[in-house]
């Protein structure tokens, strides 16, 4: 995740001790440092969703399916993560709030001293529920929003989820819940992206989440609604110029782009063209703390049947499974090549990354991506948008992917 | 003799795919080691397995192997099990 308005506008948030070792200077509470060296896990309860989303990851459908971890199962894997000292756990689906013991997994989280947050589609999150995940513990609730409302409900499968999803935002908020939207960016919603924005921030959002479509799951079927690199490179500016307008105006919007390592490079180039020199460097040296592409490092994926995966959105291979396992043997097994190859990735990238003066704080961005466009684990990512200049491969032959 | 603790009483029956068919992996990087466990790909067919597989972790195997899971038998004591632990 890469924070717009902290890199940008300087906006303090309860997440830059994570993401770029700046606890000290926070006034929020931070996440501690020895925790800093574990993976946020992103923990899918469920495969069952009670909707058909274009996009999803998952691959989720309006059934249960076989091999979901029990409560009790649910519970030895949180003592795992606690044990090994994860320090956020990510409650995700399917639609999450189909499990009615999610409120219990939550408190025992809580209980083991992981931070819970909520990943949801927030069509469920009545009045009650909202106070009972606030009671249990929940830290954060982000509720995904794909567009206006008819290409919210078109994308959703549903007709009135946007509706419903903005009463879940409204119960959550009443109920005293740091709640956020998550946005995935494709070519049907692109337009609506401002107008969301005005919209839910009228209901009392203050944070933005805009994700990069992934190439997992369903993800893999729509790939012809994927940005090209211009329409990328003009969504993720205006992200930039819309965070700026508010914070101009005097409103905290807190707003993150996730899932695209280019953005890195492309925010200080940003930033030096529009808030010179020295602040670029500044906003370059704190990306080199956040590390880049977190797969297989910073983040993991415990999928509803036990199955570890180096990123949520990377549900085609499972580096081995929680009923066989504890998650910390199984993360810190480096005699796995796949492990190894993303966590020692810097010097075997190729093509346009091999050279580029972004690398550090990128990473070669999506390696599931790269992989599927390119059968290549350390090809290019195809989403890179930067241009041969700012890569600084003026004169080399790395133009950029086909837009 | 075994104690009750350590007896492979259990067996992990729950699937680990639903999407497809899951293939383990195992791999060595020379081939004077034993192949050893290097996860699992799910895939329509022993084929498309074998590709992907060749593309996760071929690169430096000398030795690769792709069982279909749902052949393996999972035994484990019941102070190993999720549930026990």
């Amino acid at each position: 995740m890469i924070s717009v308005s902290k890199l940008l506008c300087d906006l303090d948030a309860e997440g830059d001790g994570l993401r770029y070792d700046a606890a000290d200077e926070s006034g929020k509470p931070q996440i501690t440092e020895d925790k800093q060296r574990r993976p946020v896990v992103v923990w899918n309860l469920t495969k069952q969703c009670n909707l058909y989303c274009t996009h999803c990851y998952a691959s989720a459908d309006t059934e249960t399916a076989p091999g979901e971890l029990s409560t009790r199962e649910g519970k030895s894997l949180l003592d795992d993560l606690a044990d090994y000292g994860a320090p956020v756990v990510l409650f995700s689906g399917g639609e999450p709030l189909v499990r009615d013991d999610l409120e219990e997994l939550i408190a025992y989280a809580a209980d083991r001293g992981l931070r819970p947050v909520l990943s949801t589609n927030g069509t469920l999150l009545t009045e009650e529920r909202a106070e009972a995940l606030r009671d249990a513990g929940l830290q954060y609730a982000g509720v995904s929003v794909d567009g206006l409302p008819e290409r919210n409900d078109e994308f959703r499968g549903k007709e009135g989820a946007f509706d419903a999803a903005v009463r879940g935002i409204e119960h959550c908020l009443d109920a005293g819940l740091k709640t956020g939207l998550r946005y995935t960016i494709t070519e049907h919603n692109a337009a609506d992206l401002e107008g969301v924005v005005d919209l839910l921030t009228d209901v009392g959002l203050d944070r933005f989440c805009f994700y990069h479509l992934d190439y997992g799951g369903r993800g893999t079927e729509i790939l012809d609604a994927d940005l090209t690199p211009t329409e990328r490179r003009e969504a993720v500016r205006r992200v930039c110029e819309m965070t700026r307008e508010y914070h101009d105006r005097g409103e905290e919007l807190e707003t993150l782009l996730v899932g695209n390592y280019a953005d890195a490079g492309f925010l200080v180039e940003y930033a030096r063209e529009h808030l010179g020199e020295a602040r670029a460097e500044r906003i370059h040296q704190y990306l080199r703390i956040n590390g880049g592409d977190p797969a297989g490092e910073r983040v993991a994926n415990v999928d509803y049947q036990g199955n570890v995966h180096p990123t949520q959105f990377w549900q085609g291979y499972s580096l081995g499974n929680v009923r066989d396992r504890p998650f910390g043997a199984i993360w810190d097994d480096d005699s796995n090549p796949v492990l190894r190859a993303l966590r020692n990735r810097d010097d075997q990238l190729t093509g346009k990354c091999a050279d580029c003066r972004y690398r550090s704080i990128c990473r070669g961005g999506s390696r599931l991506r790269a992989l599927t466009v390119h059968d290549d684990l350390f090809a290019p990512d195809p989403q890179c948008y930067l241009t041969d200049q700012e890569v600084g491969a003026v004169g080399a032959d790395v133009g950029l992917p086909d837009a | 003799m075994p104690t009750e603790s350590s007896t492979l009483d259990h067996e992990v029956t729950a699937p680990r795919a639903s999407n497809g068919r899951e293939w383990d992996l195992f791999v060595s990087e020379d081939a004077t080691d034993p192949p050893r466990h290097a996860g699992s790909v799910t895939a329509p067919s022993r084929d498309v397995a074998v590709e992907q597989a060749e593309q996760l972790v071929g690169r430096d195997a000398a030795t690769l192997w792709v069982c279909p899971a749902d052949e393996v038998t999972r035994r484990t004591t019941a102070n190993a099990r999720l549930a026990n632990r």
